[in-house]
């Protein structure tokens, strides 16, 4: 296929930005979802909100920082960009058990000694995932649009969306929905046995076994907004949710009282290193974890302290 | 005809063109056409427009360095573009899917793993190309063949074979479908199915560019389609060198004299623990305040699978 061939819209004959990954592509001027290939999903979208109120929340998010409030008037917004991105969301029914391990360690009269302690449990439930429904994609806030869709209810369908009046590029889905059942999956079984690790604070598994069962699954289009914006010359990026205008991630300046903040931080760190394995040596916690951890905060924050941005994440 | 260059006419345009003896894959640069040259095999193609112009890709990358720590108050005025170039590099992009069993004291599991798996098709033979491995592409903009496109810069042949990175696909999935399995259970692992399907090759852009600040030659790397920054090496004035070095010193210093002080009351875990802490917290600040150059890149997060409870547990 050539840069001759034009894919036009079944509906209202727009070109469509088809590329050969494409599995559904919606035209952006009529909302018709245009299939290439075998299956079919179900399309809904979370509408944007206006690029004037974008905006205005970027703003209203600046002013609002207590560092940021400070030189508001130097900031200049030089990119605002907005797209739909297809989003797969999926129920998934998850049944399974599993036996996991933690070493303890204890100190008994002067020595210390571990031990391994065994858990296990079974779970049968349903989940919700997400995913984005692009190939290898990156983006600045596109983890945390993921996120945010997934514990979004609402969601409309395609015809609710003014399309002539929205003006957005919508990007194509790339996977087909084989695809997305053996993703959404892969994606249960991995996220059910880190969030077992996690919650029963194993170290490991000597057994976990995951079926999973894909109940339904939609294709979500949801509207990412990228700024770019400077300050003292120097750029930086900002995403924000168009359909609650939530900020999903912005990167700030690190500013001279930041800096010393961290290098006392740091230095706090290394007297902490010091003290807390003398006094602890007295009681029963092993004291080369606390010199360890002391050791990873204090390089934690001196590398921060000279870092060039500091990231706000949706949480 | 130069050296190491062979003449190849276009199955579908009929162009006349050259690629290297090495090419293991052509695409025809006035009409998009792809094929293997060993077997004549049409590949699926696509590629990512460059967005960003020279003029741009300098201001991106400016920009960039001006908000990091340390760099000199002139750089601006003094920092002079010396070269810069356009590298369109292939990538063959393949969607991969594996499962892994395991047996452990007679009780049975399987595991699926699937992902994307995407791998520079060629070497552009210079310093970047460590840089192309692992690379994530712009969510944004993917296109057919546009000869305007492809002309705008080096546009490098795919010399990796098919074969080859067909292999590297395999081998990739099978690991993790492995150490998934490993992860998850303590007996012996075994591979089921793998099945690698090939998506497509595609060429993605990249600016490589060079500066003088003050005699000094530094490089920086940018995604020509994204946008994003993703090397770049800059000067570092000497005063901020001069404030890192007082300041390690400082923290070394404090870790060193609290563990003396409560080594005298007598325990020596003290002194250990000073020293090794404010080692560790100094090192970050020492690196850079020691390096020739200072080196950094953005860093975007891919998008990846988020969980939530529904019911039940
Ligand atoms: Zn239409
Ligand atoms: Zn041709």
């Amino acid at each position: 296929m050539t840069s001759e061939t034009v894919f036009k819209c079944s509906n209202c004959g727009a070109p469509l930005n088809y590329t050969p990954e494409t599995i559904a592509c919606v035209c952006e001027y009529c909302g018709t979802v245009n299939w290439f290939g075998e299956g079919r999903f179900e399309v809904f979208v979370l509408p944007t909100r206006a690029r004037s109120e974008v905006i205005n929340a970027f703003w209203g998010r600046m002013k609002s920082d207590p560092d940021m409030r400070r030189v508001y008037q130097e900031i200049e917004l030089i990119e605002v960009q907005g797209f739909y991105v297809p989003i797969l969301v999926g129920e998934v029914w998850v049944r399974g058990e599993w036996i996991g391990y933690k070493v303890v360690t204890e100190k008994k009269g002067k020595s210390y000694t571990t031990r391994t302690v065994r858990k296990s449990g079974s779970f049968n439930s349903a989940v919700r995932l997400a995913i984005e429904a692009r190939r290898s994609a990156a983006e600045y806030g596109l983890p945390e649009l993921v996120e945010q869709v997934r514990s979004v209810q609402s969601a409309h369908p395609l015809s609710s969306v003014d399309w002539r009046a929205v003006k957005l590029p919508v990007l194509n889905t790339e996977v087909s929905p084989e695809e997305a059942v053996d993703m959404l999956k892969d994606a249960a079984e991995d996220s059910m046995r880190q969030s077992i690790r996690a919650s029963q604070g194993l170290d490991g598994f000597d057994y976990y076994r995951c079926d999973a069962e894909v109940r339904k699954y939609w294709i979500l289009l949801a509207p990412l907004w990228c700024l770019v914006y400077k300050y003292r010359g120097g750029m930086f990026r900002a995403s924000i949710s168009g359909y609650n205008l939530q900020t999903l991630r912005v990167s700030e300046p690190v500013f001279l009282g930041h800096r010393i903040v961290y290098l006392i931080g740091s230095a706090l760190a290394s007297i902490a290193g010091a003290v807390i394995p003398a006094l602890a040596s007295s009681e029963s916690e092993f004291p080369i974890g606390v010199i360890f951890l002391a050791a990873a905060v204090g390089a934690y924050l001196s590398s921060k302290a000279v870092s060039d941005v500091r990231e706000e994440v949706w949480k | 005809m130069e050296v190491g260059f062979k003449q190849v006419t276009c199955p579908s345009c009929n162009a006349l063109l050259k690629a290297p003896h090495a090419a293991s894959v052509i695409v025809c640069p006035y009409c998009g056409y792809t094929f293997e040259v060993r077997s004549g095999r049409r590949l699926a193609y696509y590629m990512f427009p460059t967005y960003v112009d020279s003029p741009a890709a300098w201001r991106i990358v400016m920009q960039f360095i001006v908000r990091r720590y340390g760099v000199p108050e002139d750089f601006m005025v003094e920092a002079n573009p010396r070269f810069s170039e356009l590298h369109l590099v292939p990538y063959y992009v393949f969607r991969c899917r594996a499962s892994s069993h395991c047996v452990r004291s007679g009780r049975g599991a399987s595991y699926l793993e699937t992902a994307d798996y995407s791998v520079p098709a060629a070497r552009t033979g210079r310093w970047i190309d460590s840089h192309l491995d692992g690379f994530s592409f712009s969510v944004r903009g993917r296109s057919f063949f546009d000869p305007r496109q492809a002309q705008r810069g080096r546009f490098h042949m795919p010399t990796v074979r098919y074969e080859e990175a067909h292999r590297a696909a395999h081998r990739f999935i099978e690991e993790r479908a492995l150490s998934e399995a490993r992860e998850s259970c303590g007996g012996a692992a075994r591979l089921g199915s793998v099945e690698v399907d090939f998506v497509g090759l595609a060429h993605y852009p990249f600016w490589l560019m060079e500066y003088v600040y003050r005699g000094g030659v530094y490089r920086a790397l940018l995604d020509a389609s994204g946008g994003k920054v993703l090397y770049v090496e800059y000067p570092l004035r000497a005063g901020a060198r001069a404030m890192m070095l007082a300041a390690s010193a400082a923290i070394i210093g404090l870790g060193i004299a609290s563990g003396l002080a409560v080594s005298a009351t007598g325990s020596p875990l003290g002194l250990i623990g000073g020293v090794t802490t404010s080692v560790a917290a100094a090192l970050p600040l020492l690196a850079k305040a020691l390096a020739s150059k200072s080196r950094g890149a953005e860093t975007i997060s891919r998008g990846g699978a988020r969980y939530r409870w529904v019911k039940g547990g």
